[in-house]
């Protein structure tokens, strides 16, 4: 047992160095399909790296009214938080390499991290920009994680209620129990609603348009980064792309958990090879629907819109999602 | 599992978690060592951008965090402000009606299921 353990704690930095260079390869792709739907050209699909590099040799401003720990301090919590999210999710047909230690619970507290990371960020930076910022941020948080508790719970008990025995909330067992195969006709449309909200969850989690307002670059200058730059900006940068994968295998593990090597009856190298490529073309499917398409189409909202979209809109869909899952459960 | 906490539908073992997080935190740090880590402290750079002019000291109230929220569910809001009267006997009543309420759903479920 403690051999498997060490084993895994080995795999820690190759699955945080893979999904890293998963979200600047998607970040890349993102931006091309942004511009091309705008009816522009883009950029190559190496730039998201070519940022970064330029960020890490670019000056590392700190202000002089900044708390200077603290502001040094939360990119690194920022980034290292969202890659630890990473090992709790199973990733392209391979199980959670923490997938013992720790749940979909875990996975949702976890998910706060970051956000506060960037909230701690903003306010230690003393900036008028970065603060308006960070209250922004802190609105945007509280909003979206009601309906993304509704969801998870609804999942966990859809799963618990036909099989009380298992743990409803490990990632294995999710993923041994497809949940669109549990379900009648009404449950069915109830799942599509609660994938839907998930969905447009997506955007709230990454910070961006139509739920960009704590950045919000032409009202705040760039609210809670306002004042981040170099390699502090850089960590902030990598942060933001890894959640894109971490929410994008998030959502897969719980509404996608198929494997196509189970359908081709592959094993052994070539099953894990075909699992992963599957995998890949799954994330960018979700991405793009969930972030790049929503973000090309929508205009910023206002702060209390976002509440009211995720607060009123987001709730009352999962509610009735959940309201039919049960329904057909119970019938 | 050793340290694995079970609450009966969750689990979660903290000392993994902890163990990882150092792991991640050194790498992250490893790689931001790799970035510059000069710059010029003595000049205009290091004061909060506020478009080229001096930024205010204004402080910024901590209520204003719920601007949205007050704006969004304003109505929700309103209906809560009314109910608060500031009446004990008031109270107490609503503390019965919600009682009595819990009871009939209670029971309600307890007969369906």
């Amino acid at each position: 047992m403690v051999e498997i353990l060490w084993f895994k704690i080995l795999l820690i930095p190759i699955v945080a160095i893979f999904g890293v260079c998963l979200g600047l390869f998607y970040k890349g792709i993102d931006r091309i399909l942004v511009a091309r739907m705008q009816s522009r050209m883009g950029p190559p699909i190496t730039q998201p790296y070519r940022d970064f590099k330029k960020l890490m040799v670019k000056d590392n401003i700190i202000p002089v009214n900044s708390v200077k720990w603290l502001f040094n301090l939360m990119p690194i919590i920022a980034l290292s938080t969202t890659l630890i999210i990473l090992l709790y999710i199973p990733l392209g047909g391979v199980g959670p390499i923490l997938g013992g230690h720790g749940d979909l619970i875990l996975v949702l507290y976890l998910l706060i991290f970051p956000a506060l990371a960037s909230i701690l960020g903003g306010f230690s930076s003393g900036s008028p920009y970065a603060i308006i910022g960070a209250q922004r941020e802190m609105i945007v948080l509280m909003s979206y994680e009601f309906p993304l508790a509704v969801i998870s719970i609804s999942i966990a008990w859809l799963i618990s209620s036909l099989n009380p025995g298992l743990n409803a909330f490990s990632f294995s067992v999710i993923g041994n129990n497809v949940i669109w195969g549990l379900v009648g006709p009404m449950g069915f449309v109830g799942l599509i609603l609660l994938f839907l909200t998930l969905l447009f969850i997506v955007q709230g989690e990454l910070g961006r348009a139509p739920f960009d307002v704590s950045e919000a670059d032409t009202e705040i200058a760039g609210g809670v980064l306002a004042e981040y730059s170099g390699r502090n900006l850089a960590l902030f940068y990598l942060a933001n792309v890894t959640k894109m994968v971490v929410i994008g295998s998030l959502i897969i593990a719980l509404f996608l958990p198929w494997n196509i090597s189970n359908f081709l009856n592959l094993t052994g190298v070539l099953a894990y090879t075909s699992d992963l490529l599957f995998f890949l073309i799954k994330l960018f499917f979700v991405i793009f629907i969930g972030s790049t398409l929503i973000k090309a189409a929508a205009a910023r909202f206002k702060i209390d819109q976002v509440v009211s979209v995720y607060w009123i809109y987001a709730v009352l869909i999962s509610l009735f999602g959940l309201f039919l899952v049960s329904f057909d459960v119970i019938l | 599992m050793i340290y694995l906490l079970e609450t009966g539908a969750g689990f979660w073992n903290p000392l993994v978690w902890l163990l990882s997080l150092f792991i991640i935190v050194l790498l992250v740090y490893f790689v931001r060592c790799f970035g510059e880590k000069k710059y010029n402290s003595g000049i205009e750079q290091t004061t909060s951008f506020y478009s080229g002019n001096t930024p205010p000291n204004l402080p910024i109230k901590c209520n204003n965090i719920y601007w949205g929220f007050f704006k969004a569910l304003d109505k929700y809001y309103k209906v809560l402000m009314n109910i608060h009267t500031g009446l004990v006997s008031d109270y107490v009543s609503w503390f019965i009606l919600t009682i009595v309420l819990g009871l009939i759903v209670l029971t309600i479920g307890d007969l369906l299921w």
